[in-house]
């Protein structure tokens, strides 16, 4: 995969990029690892997950992530949202993973914070997976062009319902997950190719009991 | 109401009833496929196209379904769109008080006609 980077919008938040440099990477995941770290110590609302990469696993993640949730006290609402946001990503995963290795697996992390809940998925792509990421980075930087999630999520279900009966690409799922979900998503793929997706939900007053 | 036939694949049920002047699809569990469209896409067609030849309104019930990926909202959304464009009379019910449907529903309102004939409607 040919390295790319996009400059930073100015507007605080991250962008997204196929392949980051170095000292960028290091410093999310700096950043990151001091995020976990600081949750593990405070509150150990954290948990990992190795999934297989079988489509049948998913309902098991979508169980498990259910019960963690719960577990941790958010209401039904809250648990649905953030177990469609693990369901959707962990199914891109898999599509677009690079599986060739029997080891290679995709792995989940969910961090809850006080004020927000990280979801990462991890998971090995190659070269072949190229289009998937210059798809995924346009379909990011297209939801952030929107002030309202609402607005990106019935503008594409306008266009993926004009399309074919037989075209079953839904591209429904990112958006879906910027406004059911009402996160934020970013992605980067490191120089071990393997690409991160995270999505990041600002957790509402309503949302823990 | 009519006999029901039952159609399932991995985790959903889809219910159909037929009377003389509806057809009822009442969705049930979870829709997780890859691929859900294969599935679905004929058992709509056939019920569009059956309600089409005999004036029958199809009501898609998802009330009792307790998840659906996005993949699933594919050929849902295509069938509201060539019912919209068409002559078909389409009705979505929904859970207005379990909040991920209200979400995902609601926002299909995009397909209602102001006749009428496509309506979305959370119960």
């Amino acid at each position: 995969m040919s390295p790319s980077r996009k400059k930073d919008s100015g507007n605080g938040r991250r962008r997204s990029s196929i392949k980051d440099s170095k000292n960028d990477r290091d410093r999310k995941n700096a950043a990151s690892d001091a995020f976990i770290v600081r949750e593990n110590r405070a509150t150990k609302r954290s948990m990992k997950l190795t999934v297989k990469p079988n489509w049948e696993e998913i309902e098991e993640v979508r169980n498990s992530s259910s019960d963690f949730f719960r577990s941790h006290g958010f209401p039904g609402d809250a648990v649905n949202a953030l177990t469609m946001v693990i369901s959707e990503l962990i199914e891109n995963g898999i599509k677009y993973g690079n599986f060739k290795a029997p080891e290679n697996k995709v792995t989940l992390t969910i961090h809850i914070g006080s004020r927000l809940v990280t979801v990462e998925v991890f998971n090995p792509v190659d070269e072949t997976a190229h289009d998937h990421l210059k798809r995924l980075d346009r379909t990011i930087q297209w939801i952030r062009g929107y002030q309202d999630p609402f607005q990106a999520y019935t503008e594409r279900i306008r266009a993926v319902s004009k399309r074919p009966l037989r075209d079953k690409e839904s591209g429904l799922g990112l958006v879906r997950i910027a406004y059911e979900g009402k996160s934020i998503l970013d992605f980067f793929v490191g120089d071990d190719n393997i690409l991160n997706v995270s999505a990041v939900s600002i957790l509402e007053e309503d949302s823990r009991r | 109401m009519g006999e029901a036939k039952t159609f399932t694949n991995n985790l959903l049920t889809l219910e159909l009833r037929e009377n003389n002047n509806s057809i009822t699809i009442r969705w049930t569990g979870k829709s997780v496929d890859r691929e859900p469209s294969n599935f679905i896409t004929p058992i709509l067609v056939d019920a569009i196209r059956k309600s089409s030849d005999h004036d029958k309104r199809v009501t898609l019930d998802f009330r009792e379904l307790a998840y659906m990926n996005s993949s699933t909202i594919t050929p849902i959304i295509k069938t509201l769109e060539r019912a919209k464009r068409g002559k078909t009379r389409v009705t979505v019910t929904y859970l207005k008080s379990l909040k991920w449907q209200d979400v995902i529903f609601s926002a299909l309102e995009i397909f209602r006609t102001k006749d009428g004939r496509v309506e979305i409607k959370g119960l």
